[in-house]
C-alpha cells in the first residue's frame, strides 16, 4: 500500500507534459466547436463530393462530352423537372410496386419451403435437392421462358423478382433452424415445453437473425432482377426513364434511373436494419 | 388399518430418491459405465466425483432421462429437474421467460412464479435482463430458479459451479445448500472438484472407468471445515482413488 503511495507521488513530480503546438491547436478549435459535432460524418462526405464537383468540372471545361455522360446539374435538373408533373413519382411507385410484390411471393414460397426442410428430415429430402438444381441455374436467365409462361408484362418483371428472392431467403431460413444448438431441444424436454412452445420459442427465435440476413440478401437480388425485368420491356417504373434515355441518347435519363434505383435499394435496406433492431433486440450488443 | 398406513409410510421413506441397478451405458464400441450400483436417500445430496470422461455426466442424464441405459435400471423418485454446466439460457428471452419456460400456465402466473424463484436465487432485480448482459454467476443463479420452478424432488446439477471464479463458487455453494435446507429435495451433484464434494454431500460416489470406485457416507455437520483432520483423510482417499496426488 505504502509501496503504491510512493510510486503515484513520484509519477506526480514530473509535472504536466508541456503541450506542443498541435495540441495547442486543437485546444483552441475546441474551444468554439461543440465537443459532440459530428465530424466523423463531415469527413466521410468529402470524397464523394469530391467525385462529384469534379465530375461536373470535368464535363464543364469539356474533359467529357456531355453527350456521353451527362453533368450531375443536368441530372438534377431532369430530375426536378419530372418531378414537377409527378410523372417521376408514378414511375417509382410502379418499380416499388413490383418488387414488393415479387417480394411477397417469393418471400412467401421460401418461408413455407424453409420451413418444412428445416423442421424435418423428410421434407429436406424432398425440398432441398430440386431447390439446389434449380439454384445452379442464373435465375435472370429463365426471363424467356417468363416472357412466354407470365406474358411480357406484368408477369416477367413481378416473375423475375420472386425466383429471384426465394433462394438467399429459403438457404438462410433453413440453414437457421438446422444451425440452432441442439442442447436448446434438450433443455425444451427437461422444461417440459410442449411442441408449439419449442416451435414459437426456440426455433424461430433462434431461426430469425439467419433469416434477416436472407432477406437482405433478396433485396439485393430483387432490385437486380427488376432492372433486368424493367429492360426487357419498359411500361412505366424506372426501367422506363432508363429505356427513354438509352433511345434518346439521353444520359441523364439513365443516371437518374440508376441513382433512383441505388436510393430505393437503400432504403429498403434500412427498412430491414431497421426490422433487425426491432426483432433482435436481445443480439442488440453484438451488433454494435 | 394404521398399521398398514405406516407401513405404507416406511416404505415410502425407504424409497430411494435415486438409484441405479447394474447400469450399463455403451455409445456404439465405446462402454462408458459397466455396472453402476448406487441408492441415494431422499433428500441427500450426493456428490458424483470423478475425472472427466469417466462418465459421471453420463449417469445424471440417464437420471434425467436425457438418454436410455443400454441395460440395469435407473429410478428416480419424482420430478427431476436438472441444471447443466452451460447456463443454457436461451438468448432472445428475457431472463424470467427463461425461467418459465417450459411452464404451462397463463402469462400472469408464469410470471408470478418466476419472479418469486428469482427473489428466492437472489435475482429478482434481473428478471427483465437479456441473458447476454449476465456474469457466469448470475447464468447459474437463472438456471437454478428454472430447475426450481418445476417444484423438483431431485435436483440434477451438472457442474454448475465449474466454470466460476473461487468466490463465486463459494457464494453458489451457500445458496445451493440454503435451497436444499428450504425445499428438502434430493440432490445429485456432478463434480471433478473433491473439495466441493466434501463440502457439500452427505454422500460422496467415486466413479472411474464407468464404474463405482468407492461410496461413502460424511457425518460432520455443515458449514465443514476443510482443515478438519477427518476432511483431509476423505481427500486423501479420493484423490488417491483417482490416481492424482493429494497436494
Amino acid at each position: 500500500m505504502v509501496f503504491a503511495q510512493t510510486e503515484f507521488q513520484h509519477d506526480k513530480s514530473d509535472g504536466p507534459v508541456p503541450l506542443d503546438a498541435k495540441d495547442r491547436l486543437t485546444q483552441i478549435v475546441s474551444r468554439f466547436i461543440p465537443r459532440t459535432f459530428p465530424w466523423s460524418i463531415v469527413r466521410r462526405s468529402v470524397t464523394p463530393l469530391l467525385l462529384i464537383a469534379l465530375w461536373q468540372y470535368a464535363t464543364a471545361v469539356g474533359w467529357v462530352d456531355p453527350a456521353v455522360l451527362a453533368p450531375p446539374s443536368q441530372v438534377w435538373a431532369t430530375f426536378v423537372e419530372l418531378s414537377s408533373t409527378g410523372e417521376i413519382l408514378v414511375h417509382v411507385l410502379t418499380s416499388l410496386q413490383r418488387v414488393l410484390l415479387g417480394l411477397a411471393i417469393g418471400g412467401t414460397v421460401a418461408v413455407m419451403l424453409g420451413v418444412a426442410s428445416g423442421l424435418s428430415k423428410l421434407g429436406e429430402e424432398a425440398i432441398d435437392p430440386p431447390l439446389q438444381m434449380i439454384r445452379a441455374m442464373p435465375s435472370l436467365g429463365t426471363a424467356p421462358l417468363l416472357v412466354i409462361w407470365l406474358g411480357i408484362d406484368e408477369g416477367v418483371k413481378v416473375g423475375l423478382v420472386a425466383i429471384g428472392v426465394v433462394f438467399p431467403l429459403y438457404i438462410n431460413l433453413y440453414k437457421g433452424i438446422r444451425g440452432i444448438d441442439r442442447r436448446f431441444a434438450e433443455l425444451a424436454q427437461m422444461c417440459g415445453a410442449s411442441r408449439r412452445e419449442l416451435l414459437t420459442r426456440v426455433i424461430l427465435p433462434g431461426a430469425l437473425p439467419s433469416a434477416l440476413v436472407g432477406l437482405r440478401l433478396s433485396l439485393g437480388i430483387a432490385w437486380l432482377s427488376l432492372v433486368i425485368g424493367e429492360g426487357i420491356n419498359a411500361q412505366g417504373g424506372i426501367g422506363y426513364l432508363v429505356a427513354q434515355g438509352r433511345n434518346a441518347l439521353q444520359t441523364d435519363w439513365i443516371i437518374l434511373g440508376l441513382v433512383l434505383y441505388a436510393i430505393l435499394g437503400l432504403l429498403m435496406e434500412a427498412l430491414v436494419r431497421l426490422l433487425e433492431w426491432r426483432l433482435l433486440p436481445w443480439s442488440r450488443g453484438f451488433l454494435k | 388399518m394404521n398399521v398398514a398406513v405406516s407401513h405404507a409410510a416406511l416404505a415410502q421413506s425407504l424409497t430411494p430418491g435415486l438409484s441405479a441397478t447394474d447400469v450399463r451405458k455403451t455409445f456404439g464400441e465405446r462402454t462408458v459405465l459397466e455396472g453402476v450400483n448406487l441408492s441415494v436417500q431422499r433428500g441427500e445430496i450426493v456428490a458424483i466425483v470423478g475425472e472427466s470422461g469417466c462418465g459421471k455426466s453420463t449417469l445424471l442424464r440417464l437420471f434425467a432421462g436425457l438418454d436410455t441405459a443400454t441395460s440395469g435400471k435407473v429410478s428416480v423418485d419424482g420430478k427431476v429437474s436438472i441444471a447443466f454446466q452451460d447456463s443454457r439460457l436461451l438468448p432472445w428471452l428475457k431472463v424470467w421467460e427463461n425461467v418459465a419456460f417450459g411452464l404451462r400456465l397463463l402469462q400472469a402466473e408464469r410470471k408470478k412464479q418466476a419472479l418469486a424463484v428469482l427473489e428466492e436465487v437472489g435475482l429478482g432485480k434481473l428478471w427483465d435482463a437479456w441473458p447476454a448482459t449476465l456474469s457466469g454467476g448470475e447464468g447459474q443463479r437463472v438456471a437454478l430458479a428454472r430447475a426450481l420452478i418445476h417444484h423438483p424432488a431431485v435436483l440434477l446439477l451438472d457442474e454448475p459451479f465449474g466454470a466460476l471464479d473461487a468466490l463465486t463458487r463459494i457464494r453458489m455453494h451457500a445458496l445451493m445448500l440454503n435451497l436444499w435446507r428450504k425445499h428438502g429435495f434430493t440432490v445429485a451433484l456432478v463434480t471433478h472438484d473433491v473439495d466441493e464434494a466434501l463440502t457439500l454431500a452427505d454422500s460422496v460416489v467415486v466413479l472411474g472407468e464407468g464404474k463405482v470406485l468407492d461410496q461413502f457416507t460424511i457425518e460432520a455437520q455443515r458449514p465443514r471445515n476443510r482443515l478438519d483432520p477427518g476432511f483431509g483423510r476423505l481427500r486423501e482417499r479420493v484423490l488417491g482413488l483417482l490416481g492424482v496426488p493429494a497436494l
